[in-house]
């Protein structure tokens, strides 16, 4: 969900500052000067001093390009380097979500603590009912040991003075499938083989030390060299910023794309489909889910694969769209440009897709470019998509335009949005024990306009949309 | 009582929006009920003084004051103090 906070705007500062070097200089060596630019001498510091602020850039920058700190075994090795090898592909099979070390501030595991609130009081609920008597008193102060703790709660429950703290690790704790866990030195690493990339950590983590690896540098190339290349917007763009729907897809054409195309247009094929499968599944006597959110399938597919038969085999509205496009611009290099990182993910697992950039991404680039969508040439909307399509942006979108679809059916539909620890099994009851009906899953809260690069508080983003589809 | 309301002015411009402006758009909601009829909120699409690279975004104004790296707290209280005089 978009709640600004400074990580978020470093980030976004970084992306434009290196966008601005690929589009307005020949010589690629300012980006070593980006470091110094953000953090100035005598200017302000957020971490200790300026120099570490200064390396946390460098390191993010290249977390951005796909390198791990691993790779950096030369130290003197410049960021104009690591950039020039990022845009001949040496980066292309680097995980795309990786964790800056230098950023991370190793956040204490330790989940319970006693404040200095504590009484000392003569019940001492907490010790008493610790079902591994990992609380002692010290004085009057009780204490936790931590060799002994479970981090069930149960202390913090009962003391009636509220003075047991518990502090999480932020991107460990919004991780749904437990894929982040501290590594050598109490540094995080995220496990690819349980990652379903939802980017929760991303947002969660107050360091910003979770970078997402970007196609924006390949594709700004790739508009600069004049090659056909055509933007395929998600329907939730149409709420993240305060211009309406036709003039931010003006921005694209104004950012030197050869022409934009709303993947709502492929939501249509997306519907159709799926409300034909559905019904085969009403004759089966089983449940389906949709299967437009790449991050639920991904959840599926690595950590509850008997769930697969119950899950949509219609492509998502992105891949329609790109067969699509691929018809009548065969030669085309195809962006989607969407609110988060599964759709990265995703477009790897497809021929059809080249580069995929998000909100955060398209928006840096408009910066660095000195565009202004106010002003940009309006592009009128395709009347031939259905608002059911567009509503594909928000939670409830897709179980609406499937009802809608299959009118003269009575069936149940349900939505889930916001994927936590406890969905899988929520979903497996919903999927094996209750009647056959429509399940619609969206990773994020909200659906699609609370992505994890969206720009725009989903309340504002959904007025937003609401405005350009009625 | 004055009855001229405090001007407060959000910059919706594209650069100032990506780098946190959009967090300001909601300003009005957040004002306490009873200053709503005292400020009046709009948007804008520069605010003056506030050309790229000059200063930081995003942008407000009160009264005609440029807030840079604005935020919800400082707006507020930079209305406060307008309503004060």
């Amino acid at each position: 969900m978009a709640v600004n906070n400074n990580a978020k705007i470093i980030r976004r500062e970084i992306l434009a500052r290196i966008s601005s070097i690929l589009i307005n200089e020949q010589d690629l060596s300012s980006v070593d000067r980006i470091a110094l630019k953000m953090r100035p001498k005598n200017g302000d510091h957020v971490r200790c001093c300026i120099y570490r602020d200064r390396a946390v850039i460098k390191y993010k920058i290249m977390a951005m390009l796909g390198f791990n700190e691993d790779s950096d075994s030369d130290e003197l090795k410049s960021l104009t380097e690591y950039i020039e090898e990022a845009l001949n592909g040496n980066t292309s099979s680097a995980p795309l979500l990786n964790v800056a070390n230098e950023a991370c501030s190793s956040c204490q595991k330790t989940n319970y603590s006693v404040t200095n609130m504590c009484q000392g009081c003569v019940g001492r609920p907490c010790m008493v009912n610790c079902p591994k008597n990992a609380i002692t008193f010290i004085g009057k102060q009780a204490t936790i040991d931590h060799e002994l703790c479970v981090n069930c709660g149960l202390c913090q429950k009962l003391c009636p003075f509220h003075a047991i703290i518990y502090t999480p690790v932020p991107c460990e704790e919004s991780c749904p499938v437990g894929a982040i866990e501290k590594g050598e030195n109490e540094k995080e690493l995220i496990d690819i083989d349980k990652c379903i990339l939802c980017g929760k950590c991303l947002e969660a983590c107050p360091f910003g030390a979770i970078v997402e690896k970007t196609d924006l540098f390949k594709v700004i190339e790739s508009v600069k060299a004049n090659e056909e290349i055509i933007a395929m917007v998600a329907p939730s763009i149409a709420g993240q910023f305060m211009d309406d729907m036709p003039r931010i897809m003006g921005g694209f054409k104004s950012l030197g794309f050869t022409d934009v195309k709303e993947v709502a247009l492929g939501a249509d094929i997306t519907i159709k489909n799926e409300s034909e499968e559905f019904k085969d599944k009403l004759e089966e006597g089983l449940s389906m889910t949709t299967s437009c959110c790449p991050s639920y399938i991904n959840l599926v597919k690595m950590h509850g694969s008997e769930l697969l038969p119950y899950v949509s085999t219609t492509l998502s509205p992105m891949e329609y769209t790109a067969i699509e496009l691929k018809k009548t611009n065969p030669h085309a290099k195809l962006v989607f440009v969407g609110p988060c990182v599964a759709k990265k993910g995703e477009a790897l697992q497809s021929p059809n897709i080249d580069f995929v950039i998000n909100y955060e991404e398209f928006g840096a680039w408009l910066i660095a470019s000195g565009i202004e969508l106010s002003e940009c040439t309006p592009i009128e909307a395709d009347s031939q998509i259905s608002k059911s399509a567009r509503y594909f942006a928000q939670a409830g979108g897709v179980s609406t335009a499937v009802a809608e679809q299959l009118k003269s059916f009575n069936f149940d539909h349900v939505e889930y949005e916001g994927i936590d620890k406890r969905f899988l099994n929520k979903l497996r009851v919903e999927l094996k024990n209750k009647s056959p009906r429509f399940v619609e899953v969206m990773s994020c809260d909200n659906g699609c306009i609370g992505g994890c690069s969206s720009l725009t508080n989903p309340r504002i983003a959904t007025r937003q949309l609401k405005k350009f589809i009625n | 009582m004055n009855e001229k309301k405090v001007d407060v002015k959000i910059c919706v411009g594209t650069y100032s929006y990506v780098m946190g402006g959009s967090d300001l758009v909601n300003l009005e909601s957040n004002l306490p009920e009873e200053w709503r009829k005292l400020v009046r909120v709009s948007g804008a699409i520069s605010i003056p003084g506030c050309e790229e690279g000059k200063m930081k975004p995003p942008f407000a104004s009160v009264n005609g004051k440029v807030i840079t790296e604005a935020n919800l707290e400082k707006i507020t209280r930079e209305i406060a103090g307008q309503l004060q005089k």
